[in-house]
């Protein structure tokens, strides 16, 4: 440290600071971390080439449709879809098309066009993931805000009403599919189809940008109906978490230190027991970036998931790709951050 | 002169789906200012629900808990939770068996000590950390400036149970509550704390109470030793006369156990025989007569009371009293020919 100035000669202030620089970079670089995370990256890019091979094999082996033939229009003849599968690459063996594929995307990052509109897929999922993001946000939001105290108290007070109650309705919004409790909810609160008049229904997407008010109200119902299973499980999840935690001998040590049993509780239990929790959500939530299928159908919401079900329903395959590497994508990242993270919160953890 | 924590007659059992759980029936015990009372017993005799029932952490909706925990002159079981807050930790400190799982692994134990001393005084976070890392010297924890930010994790199984004694004396507590401290440690490590509590209950004049089941520890530590059985003390005398005429077939069978490197190896351990009762459907009479080998028609009717059988030595059993100071010196001095 004290012949480090010298070497850089006289006068070195901001060389000095360059020199801290360096210094902090060499150790960020030689971290045990930052080599863990570059590992992640690497194997996380292999994972994004071996989804979209798997992607690729699998329309290819079973196909729902020919393209080719759903672009051509009522009675088609022979040469009009052969000019159409040439014009798609679909006439080139399966290994080329993939090549072909491959190389736009890594050279241009060009997800090719859908085979049904010429739409750009790139530019259609950049579109559409915003909505998508404000729907898995919101729902993440409200989930977490119902499932932890839920799961809080009930862990708390066992066998409590309470604790009955939210422990059996959580099992019945578990066991209930999207799609079903998304038309029950657009039956009950709907404001054209509904028994009672309350919220906007199935397509009433505005942008935020446009009307802000309107785009809240649209969003209740597919906000709670996508919050309703993960809220359940949370609170379940966290109930299970809560009490084995306060079974554990350092509980019994908090106690024996004449702390109260909020501080108990609050500090020394929810600290150890929410910690997984929050890898659990950061998983859950870049699952639903990726589109919630469901969700987005039954609501006619214009986000990704609606993107890659109009897809499927088309054997559009481009489209069809570039949602799933997309949603791969966000589930290779979350994980990678969600692992970091895990690490700042768990010191026993390290690698 | 009262002693400074004394038990009487107490109960304790909790109710359970099987049946009511009598974890301790009528347990005395007593203990003095800068003097440690050794609690000996297998698994399931009630000691470790003694000692925490003397904290208050045995309070369940389905416990029931009757008796006297006289404590400087006030009852600690008629002694509401919240005042109870200011005695646990403060007044009573307890140590636990495994200081790996005992120490929340995702605070410092630094941190958990200043939580310790903040909680009872009110002093600054940075008075607190001094007195932290001289907590820390003082249980012989090399460099402590550094080791108050270690994690659990990062230190030794030695070194975490001195953190915890740390964390326990920092607040210079009456009484200390010691439940098997030495059972998770290495052998070598165990001598080491068992000195460094001696050593403190010395320096601090605190009343040492020392559970355990191994009668190794009562030798090395013990003033006073209760030997507890069934939820109950059978025996109760100091340690220089339990090794000398142990008075109670329990005891025997208790020392009988211990393997000796001396003696001829013989074809298998002294054990026991039998298994601890269920402390659900307790056996009639003595609870001890379905494992004894001395028992008599009497065990089976009626359960011996604690009584005297010379001045500092109480027992229950129903065996002659000769007969047990004959018997008792004839097992020590067999085991240390």
């Amino acid at each position: 440290m004290e012949n480090a100035p010298r070497a850089l000669g006289p006068g070195g202030g901001p060389l000095r600071a360059l020199d801290g620089a360096f210094r902090w970079l060499v150790n960020v670089v030689t971290s045990s971390l930052f080599r863990y995370v570059i590992r992640r990256i690497l194997w996380g890019v292999v994972l994004l080439v071996i989804v979209s091979a798997l992607t690729f094999v699998i329309f290819y082996l079973f196909p729902s449709a020919d393209p080719a033939r759903l672009r051509a229009g009522r009675n088609p003849n022979p040469a009009a879809i052969a000019a159409i599968r040439h014009s798609l690459n679909l006439d080139k063996p399966v290994y080329l098309q993939y090549y072909l594929y491959m190389k736009n995307l890594v050279l241009h990052f060009d997800l090719g066009f859908s085979y049904y509109n010429q739409q750009a897929v790139r530019t259609q999922i950049f579109q559409r993931l915003p909505v998508t993001a404000e729907l898995a946000f919101g729902a993440f939001v409200l989930w977490m805000l119902i499932g932890i105290p839920i799961g809080i108290i009930s862990a708390i007070r066992p066998r409590s009403i309470l604790d009955r109650m939210t422990m059996s309705g959580s099992l019945v919004a578990i066991s209930a599919p999207v799609y079903w409790l998304g038309l029950v909810a657009l039956f009950l609160f709907a404001n054209d189809i509904g028994i009672i008049h309350l919220f906007p229904g199935s397509g009433s997407y505005v942008p935020i940008t446009q009307d802000p008010a309107g785009w809240f109200g649209s969003m209740i119902l597919p906000w709670f109906v996508l919050a309703a299973s993960f809220a359940a499980f949370y609170a379940r999840m966290v109930r299970a978490q809560v009490r084995e935690t306060m079974s554990e001998d350092f509980i019994r040590t908090a106690r024996a230190k004449g702390l109260s049993e909020r501080r108990v509780i609050f500090r020394h239990g929810l600290r150890a027991a929410l910690t997984p929790v929050v890898t659990m959500a950061g998983l859950d939530l870049s699952g639903l970036l990726g589109g919630a299928i469901l969700t987005e159908t039954v609501f006619n919401i214009p986000g990704v998931g609606r993107y890659a079900y109009d897809a499927i329903v088309n054997a559009d395959f481009p489209p069809i790709q570039g949602t799933v590497l997309f949603s791969a994508f966000f589930i290779i990242s979350a994980n990678i951050v969600v692992d970091v993270i895990y690490a700042f919160l768990d010191p026993r953890v390290r690698y | 002169m009262s002693a400074l924590l004394e038990i009487h007659d107490l109960h304790v059992s909790f109710h359970t789906r099987d049946g009511d759980v009598h974890a301790v029936e009528g347990a005395e015990l007593s203990v003095e200012r800068g003097s440690t009372l050794g609690v000996v017993g297998e698994s399931g005799s009630g000691k470790s629900v003694t000692a925490l029932t003397v904290m208050g952490l045995t309070r369940f909706p389905n416990a029931t808990i009757s008796g006297e925990i006289m404590f400087d002159g006030t009852d600690l079981v008629k002694m509401p939770n919240n005042q109870m807050l200011s005695v646990r930790g403060k007044r009573i400190a307890m140590i636990f068996q495994d200081p790996l799982s005992s120490l929340h692994p995702l605070f410092k134990i630094g941190w958990q000590i200043v939580e310790a001393i903040q909680t009872h005084e009110n002093v600054s976070r940075a008075n607190a950390r001094k007195r932290a890392i001289e907590a820390l010297r003082e249980v012989g924890i090399p460099s402590p400036e550094k080791r108050i930010d270690s994690y659990p994790h990062e230190l030794s199984g030695g070194m975490r149970q001195r953190a915890m004694i740390a964390m326990a004396l920092v607040l210079k507590p009456d009484v200390l509550i010691a439940d098997e401290p030495t059972t998770a440690l290495d052998v070598t490590v165990q001598a080491q704390i068992l000195d460094l509590i001696r050593r403190l209950k010395d320096e601090y004049q605190t009343a040492i109470v020392m559970i355990t089941h191994d009668l190794g520890v009562i030798a090395e530590l013990a003033d006073e030793v209760a030997v507890m059985y069934a939820g109950r003390v059978m025996e109760r005398t100091s340690r220089q006369k339990l090794f000398t005429i142990p008075e109670l077939p329990y005891t025997w069978g208790l020392m009988r156990s211990i393997p000796r490197l001396d003696a001829p190896r013989p074809g298998r351990l002294d054990s026991i025989a039998g298994l601890p009762p269920s402390l659900i459907h307790l056996p009639s009479g003595c609870p001890f007569h379905p494992r004894c080998p001395y028992v008599m028609e009497v065990c089976l009717r009626v359960e011996p009371k604690l009584e005297q059988s010379e001045p500092g030595h109480l027992v229950a059993c129903h065996l002659d009293v000769e007969e047990r100071q004959r018997i008792g010196r004839e097992l020590i001095s067999l085991r240390s020919a």
